[in-house]
């Protein structure tokens, strides 16, 4: 094991001297992973779709769609949505994402639809003994709803709807867990 | 080969038994006479207690013009001060005869109403589902319900509230709109069931401390606090803003399609 050390240590020192001795180098090629600069989204998203073409950047994916939600804040309007929504389509006919992921990175920003509400079995059986969980998860997407309907897309309007939503959805949720709970007392 | 030759035929009896699904009705016809009967009986007792509140507003105002409240032994203020607390009694043995059959019609609604949305919301539909619920509805309806309910404030009397549901059961057609009205009413109704059994609990203590001031002769501030409390409770204040909450209005642009891969 020494020997090979000391025989590795002896073979790098050649390379070196061998690099030091050409006169044109071969240019060591570098993967460039970092985010996207650009001003406007459509700039950014071609940015991100060149450096995810590269194998070592596509685990930065989730910090690249952050980074393109955040350039979409600086230059909100309703153009934004299909951008998002188109982006999101290459990226999963890439293999990037799969089709469940890419679907709530949409609906999460850009769709009155929650998430956080779990689906299949009864209410009473999945939403209510979970019911702390899914408001606190429900109020976080309503962040990530604003942040896309007002910050991304300029649409207040469309927030006012989903606020809406959220509160219809949680007198919903207040009378059927309430509900659920007096029939198991009974 | 075969599942393929199905496949049409399931989906298109899958998207008929959708629409075949029956409307969901979740006001029973004994929760909807229940809402009438409480809206007679609270109607009754509030004409009863507000012909003996005006009586006892009058009474005041005497004891109080007369200064009866330094002059313990004139003669005047002492049948005065006896007037009062009778009328004070009264008040509370109407309320004592009929706040156990409020609390006896709106008990009967609040498990009609259970026993419904938790059938048809808590077992039959999935949290998803009752999301979808909310996207069917036509908002123009339940913007008229915020509108009524923004107007009406915090509290009301308690016979207009019931009145004010038994006519936004009869005129709305919107099933959305009936299913936020029904969670709406069915967790109010579990407000007033607490607030009854209150004011149950402070006319018997009343009851109690006011016959033993009644012997003594006697008309106390703490029975002034009884009334201005009860008062509020039934002919209601509308300090504290609305209280009835504010149901979703129609999504127009949710598609399950806005987004297809």
């Amino acid at each position: 094991m020494r020997s090979f050390f000391k025989g590795s240590s002896v073979l790098a020192s050649f390379v070196v001297v061998a690099a030091c001795a050409s006169t044109s180098p071969e240019p060591v090629a570098t993967v460039d992973c970092t985010g996207p600069d650009a001003n406007s989204l459509a700039a950014g998203i071609a940015q991100v779709k060149e450096r995810l073409g590269e194998p070592g950047c596509m685990s930065r994916y989730d910090r690249y769609y952050e980074d393109l939600l955040a350039i979409g804040e600086s230059d909100p309007g309703s153009q934004n949505k299909k951008v998002m929504r188109d982006f999101i389509a290459w990226s999963h006919e890439q293999g990037l994402i799969g089709r469940q992921k890419g679907k709530e990175m949409y609906t999460r920003y850009f769709h009155p639809n929650f998430v956080s509400l779990p689906d299949g079995f009864s209410a009473c059986s999945s939403m209510c003994p979970a019911r702390t969980a899914i408001e606190r998860d429900m109020k976080t997407e309503l962040s990530q709803k604003y942040r896309g309907a007002v910050g991304i897309l300029g649409d207040k309007d469309a927030y006012r709807k989903i606020d809406m939503q959220y509160n219809g959805l949680l007198l919903l949720m207040d009378a059927t867990c309430q509900a659920c709970a007096d029939g198991n007392r009974s | 080969m075969l599942n393929k030759a199905l496949l049409p035929a399931l989906v298109l009896a899958a998207s008929q038994a959708l629409a075949q699904q029956p409307t969901l009705n979740l006001f029973p016809t004994r929760v909807v006479d229940s809402i009438q009967q409480t809206t007679e009986v609270a109607q009754q007792m509030e004409t009863e207690i507000q012909s003996v509140l005006t009586e006892l507003d009058r009474q005041y105002e005497l004891f109080e013009s007369a200064n009866c409240a330094d002059a313990q032994s004139d003669a005047g203020c002492v049948t005065l001060r006896r007037d009062v607390a009778e009328s004070y009694q009264q008040m509370l043995d109407i309320m004592a005869r009929d706040l156990p059959k409020m609390k006896e019609i709106v008990a009967e609604a609040r498990v009609g109403m259970g026993e419904k949305i938790r059938r048809e919301l808590g077992q039959r539909r999935s949290a998803k589902d009752l999301q979808a619920l909310l996207q069917a509805n036509d908002g123009r309806s339940l913007d008229d319900i915020r509108r009524r309910r923004a107007a009406t404030g915090n509290r009301m009397r308690m016979s207009e509230k019931f009145r004010q549901y038994a006519q936004l059961v009869s005129t709305t057609q919107n099933e959305t709109s009936l299913t936020l009205l029904a969670a709406d009413f069915y967790l109010d109704l579990d407000e007033t069931d607490a607030l009854i059994e209150f004011a149950q609990q402070e006319v018997t203590r009343a009851k109690v401390i006011g016959q033993i001031d009644l012997a003594m002769g006697g008309f106390t501030p703490q029975m002034l606090g009884n009334i201005s409390n009860i008062k509020r409770m039934l002919f209601g204040s509308s300090e504290d803003g609305p209280v009835l909450p504010m149901p979703a209005p129609a999504i127009e642009d949710v598609e399950d399609n806005d987004w297809v891969m």
